[in-house]
């Protein structure tokens, strides 16, 4: 089956993104295709480059990553969502003339379009929140 | 593909929390997709539709202006909870009206007040249910 996720909650502030990651990789393991995941409201700290969690609490970010990288999901950061909260790529830091970009690499920005473009098209919505 | 009907439900009063803002904005986008969308008030979400706003004072945008408009973006149906309005001491005639324009440019009420079962029953029959 093909899945779309919506990830709404903030890394560790919550269980949600850790609920999320979990759900993607068992998914997948099971034979499921994750084509886009979609991150929005406070959601979207979980693409910051600039997170830096103690050692004994496993970071979220690289996994995330690994999904794009090993089976193609498609990261999605919101980019009206990212930008209220100060999470901006290169162009976007250039664009607002800030200065400095924090999107992690293989999370791209764009807009809400996408998720409802992956609402459409997947088989299943999964959302997980705060 | 058939047509999916969309749930959008804001649970939280406004201004407190983004989710009403964030949620409303979906529930635009996936309008403006052609798709079939609901938007529902729930528990304090329904102080989104109180009349008399005024969120000045807190520095934020007005932004449940929008839910008047909603018919503007071709989205007809507006589910409000009855049991959450009297819970809070709110009636019907606190809420602002909210109408739309069928095919033919008939303006009708967008307003579905709705409780308990019937609410339940009616909340089931959507394909995707996105919560704020």
């Amino acid at each position: 089956m093909n899945y779309a996720i919506l990830v709404s909650a903030a890394p560790f502030s919550t269980q949600g993104a850790h609920n999320a990651i979990n759900f993607c990789e068992a998914a997948i393991d099971a034979g499921h295709r994750i084509a886009r995941v979609f991150f929005y409201q406070d959601g979207v700290h979980n693409a910051s480059a600039l997170a830096c969690p103690p050692q004994d609490e496993p970071p979220l970010t690289p996994r995330w990553q690994a999904l794009h990288t090993t089976h193609g999901t498609d990261l999605v950061v919101c980019i009206a969502a990212a930008q209220r909260r100060g999470l901006l790529d290169e162009d976007e830091a250039r664009r607002h003339d800030k200065p400095a970009a924090n999107l992690a690499g293989h999370f791209r920005l764009s807009g809400l379009g996408q998720l409802a473009e992956a609402a459409i098209e997947a088989d299943r919505v999964v959302a997980f929140h705060a | 593909m058939p047509e999916r009907r969309f749930l959008l439900s804001l649970s939280r009063a406004p201004y407190g929390h983004l989710d009403g803002q964030e949620g409303l904005d979906l529930a635009l986008v996936l309008a403006a997709f052609g798709q079939n969308v609901t938007v529902a008030l729930l528990d304090d979400g329904v102080y989104h539709l109180t009349r008399g706003q005024d969120s000045s004072a807190l520095g934020l945008k007005p932004y449940t202006r929008q839910l008047p408009a909603l018919g503007d973006f071709d989205i007809r149906e507006l589910i409000v909870d009855r049991a959450a309005l009297q819970a809070r001491g709110l009636s019907a005639s606190q809420l602002q009206a909210v109408t739309h324009e069928d095919d033919d440019f008939n303006e009708h009420d967008s307003l579905l007040l709705l409780e308990g079962a019937a609410l339940a029953e009616k909340l089931a029959t959507f394909d995707i249910h996105f919560g704020f």
